[in-house]
């Protein structure tokens, strides 16, 4: 400037009046510079190239803090921070080489006490025969733009880099500015989407609920932060968590909006899932085909299913926050309860233990119950979950399957029993029917040798009382002999009855005759009729067997006496044959056992007898599908009650 | 001289049959129901050999037995069992109650004759 300044003088007129106003110019244009140099903040400087030195205004003080306003160039190199210096000095090389009248650089300049600041510095440059020779510059503070230049360049490229989805808008929530996370998620591209509302990325899934209260936050000019679907330039829908900024001016008034935004799809359906499952879960629980109950650490109910519900008849509100022990466990298991529960929240589990409860009812029913101990996320025991199932059915039907054991058992000692007191009474069948038939035999074989031997001393009268034994014997044989048929045919029950019509007075009267006979006519039969029908149908040999045996007792054990009673009689139930003696009778004691085969009474031993007679009468009865009891008095007598059924 | 026998038999018509025969014998026959009657019978009247049935009422055969040799000791009574018994144990039972013979019926009534005669030309000698 002070060149220019000077040329221009040069074109003025006379030469003392030009050097004169030149002086003048020159003081003028000192002052104008100094003024200039005094009004600007510019470190402004002036560097002779062939003196090599560089000199400062007061700026150089101002803005660096240096003294020294006259310092040789080196020294002024010297303060260039290390990392600008080369590129500097380039740029420098590079406008001298290319004749360029301007220079400029930015750069790190050191400060007195050391610290660098941004500067700007700007020079013109001056040539004499192609070489420069003097350079004019302003070395500009631009620290603190630089420094805010960084900040807004670090902030933008957060803004920009992020893999969040960043949203400018204006006041009218048009867009001014999306990131590239923004474009690498929706496909939008940032023309694509300026001057519209973020609304066009919401879709049919997208939270009315949710838009509404976004929308109330912005009227309020607040911050809010929610969780949206939102939909990609394909079509697709994802999940972002959304905050929403408005952002105020100096003046306090709504300038534009912010929203960063992060991708949530993954947690989102992640979280879904775990809330799916959990409802799946509690459906499960609930619907289950067993009783599931849940106790906190204090022994409180937090879990009571529908079943708990069917088998206790409690509902899950009254059961809820109360200790069991006090509702469906009698108070004489209380203390079996809680010591179990305690056991269980020791981190113990119990496996299918039967426990009984009360229902509502008052009833009793079991339950198989497996509990284990509930844990929180971290493992921390925090309560137990039982698992019971109703068994009370169970157990009823094993009780009667045990019952059923046990009465089969016995049932199988009795008959066992009853075997072996078959195969006892065989071998005494065996040993009685051949002592009966023995003595018989030996009184035939004696009188018939007894004929022979002797035949010639013997008279016909002793012949034939010899032969008369002989024919009793073999009579008494045959009446045994039948005897222990009927007992063999019946022992195995195949004995067929062949009913035919029995005319009853005809059929007594002939016995009456039979029987008397026998017995050597000790004794008289009376018989007595009360007969509506005089024709019975039913078996005549088992009816000749019973009543044979009947009246021959009735005299064998009547001696000394003369009459046997029998009265043949009708009534509803059927027939019914009463014997009746005047004899010995038997104890009372005896008469359970009376029937039984080779049962004698115990005052009947000095009569003869196999003890056959009465159990063949008994069996005879049964197979005619009658019934016979009898009532006896020591030495007073018997009376026999035959009744034997009209149908059939 | 004749010799007299006892019979005990609650079956009367055997015993009648028995006696019968050793009347043809010459033998004096005494006849008794049981063993108690039998011991009775003893109780008045000596008797050269004694016939006893097992099972009969009142008082049976081994009892009679022991109660004949236990004022018999010098067994000097024979004594003829005829039992319808024919179990080896009944017959042990009644020669270690001191019977001297176990016949099983039907019995040889030759064989019983012999026994009888032998055990009679025994006691006479």
């Amino acid at each position: 400037m002070n060149s220019t300044a000077k040329n221009q003088a040069t074109l003025m007129v006379s030469k003392d009046q030009k050097i004169e106003m030149l002086e003048r110019a020159v003081q003028a244009m000192s002052r104008k510079y100094e003024i200039l140099s005094r009004a600007t903040n510019d470190a402004i400087w002036d560097w002779d190239i062939l003196s090599d030195c560089i000199e400062w205004n007061h700026g150089w003080q101002i803005i660096y803090g240096h003294k020294e306003n006259n310092i040789p160039r080196a020294i002024w190199i010297d303060q260039l921070h290390p990392l600008d210096r080369e590129e500097v000095l380039d740029g420098w090389h590079k406008a001298v080489g290319e004749h360029k009248l301007n220079w400029s650089a930015i750069y790190r300049y050191r400060c007195s006490n050391g610290t660098y600041k941004y500067t700007y510095d700007r020079a013109y440059i001056v040539y004499e025969n192609e070489m420069p020779v003097r350079v004019i510059g302003a070395m500009q503070d631009i620290d603190e733009r630089m420094l805010a230049l960084q900040e807004i360049e670090k902030l933008s490229l957060v803004a920009s880099k992020t893999e969040n989805l960043v949203i400018i808008t204006d006041a009218n929530e048009n867009i001014e500015w999306v990131n590239e996370g923004f474009v690498r998620r929706t496909g939008y591209t940032l023309r694509e989407v300026v001057g519209k509302t973020p609304r066009f990325l919401q879709g049919p899934e997208t939270s009315r609920e949710v838009l509404d209260r976004i929308r109330a936050s912005i009227v309020r000019g607040e911050s809010c932060t929610e969780e949206i679907i939102n939909y990609t330039k394909q079509g697709s829908k994802f999940w972002i968590k959304m905050n929403i900024t408005p952002v105020f001016n100096e003046y306090n008034k709504l300038h534009r909006f912010v929203a960063v935004e992060t991708d949530v799809t993954v947690h989102k359906e992640y979280e879904n899932k775990i809330i799916a499952s959990a409802l799946e879960l509690s459906s499960l629980i609930e619907n289950a085909n067993a009783v599931i109950i849940g106790v906190d650490k204090n022994g409180l109910v937090n879990e009571w299913n529908k079943q708990a519900t069917v088998v206790t008849g409690y509902s899950k509100h009254e059961l809820l926050g109360k200790k069991l022990t006090n509702i469906v466990v009698g108070s004489a298991r209380q203390n079996f309860v809680e010591k179990y529960t305690d056991h269980i929240l020791k981190g113990n589990t119990i496996n299918l233990k039967e426990f009984e409860i009360i229902n509502r009812k008052g009833a009793h029913n079991m339950l198989l119950i497996s509990a284990t101990p509930r844990k929180n996320v971290t493992g921390e025991i925090v309560g137990l979950i039982a698992v019971g199932q109703d068994i009370t059915e169970l157990t009823e039907y094993r009780q009667s399957l045990e019952k059923k054991v046990a009465e089969r058992t016995q049932e199988l000692n009795r008959s066992l029993e009853k075997e072996k007191e078959l195969a006892a009474i065989k071998s005494q069948f065996a040993s009685t029917v051949s002592h009966e038939f023995r003595t018989p035999l030996s009184t035939i074989k004696l009188s018939a040798n007894h004929i022979r031997k002797y035949k010639t001393r013997m008279t016909d009268s002793d012949i034939d009382a010899k032969i008369g034994v002989m024919l009793k014997q073999v009579e008494h044989m045959t009446h045994l002999l039948e005897d222990v048929l009927t007992i063999s045919r019946a022992e195995g029950t195949k004995i067929k009855t062949a009913k035919v019509p029995v005319v009853l007075v005809e059929f007594f009267s002939i016995l009456k005759d039979q029987v008397e006979r026998m017995n050597n006519e000790t004794h008289t039969v009376e018989l007595q009729f009360d007969l509506l029908q005089p024709v019975l149908y039913t078996d005549p040999d088992l009816l000749r067997n019973i009543f044979i045996n009947l009246l021959n007792n009735a005299i064998k054990f009547s001696p000394g006496k003369s009459v046997v009673k029998v009265r043949v009689a009708q009534n509803a139930e059927g027939w019914c044959v009463r014997v009746q003696d005047e004899g010995i009778g038997f104890p009372a004691d005896d008469a359970r056992k009376i029937f039984e085969p080779f049962f004698r009474a115990s005052n009947a031993t000095i009569i003869q007898g196999t003890g056959l007679g009465l159990s063949i009468v008994k069996r005879a009865v049964d197979l005619l599908g009658g019934s016979i009891d009898v009532q006896s008095n020591e030495g007073e007598g018997s009376v026999f009650h035959v009744t034997i059924p009209t149908s059939e | 001289m004749s010799y007299s026998i006892l019979i005990v038999d609650d079956t009367a018509i055997l015993a009648e049959a028995i006696a019968d025969m050793l009347r043809m014998e010459d033998l004096r026959v005494t006849l008794s129901s049981n063993g108690l009657e039998a011991l009775a019978v003893l109780e008045h009247q000596r008797h050269d050999l004694i016939i006893s049935d097992l099972r009969m009422p009142v008082m049976g055969g081994i009892e009679f037995i022991k109660r004949v040799r236990k004022n018999d000791s010098q067994h000097r009574t024979p004594i003829i069992v005829l039992s319808a018994q024919a179990e080896e144990a009944s017959k042990r039972e009644c020669i270690q109650a001191g019977a001297n013979l176990f016949l099983t019926k039907p019995f040889d009534e030759q064989e019983l004759l012999s026994s009888i005669k032998k055990f009679l030309d025994e006691r006479q000698s």
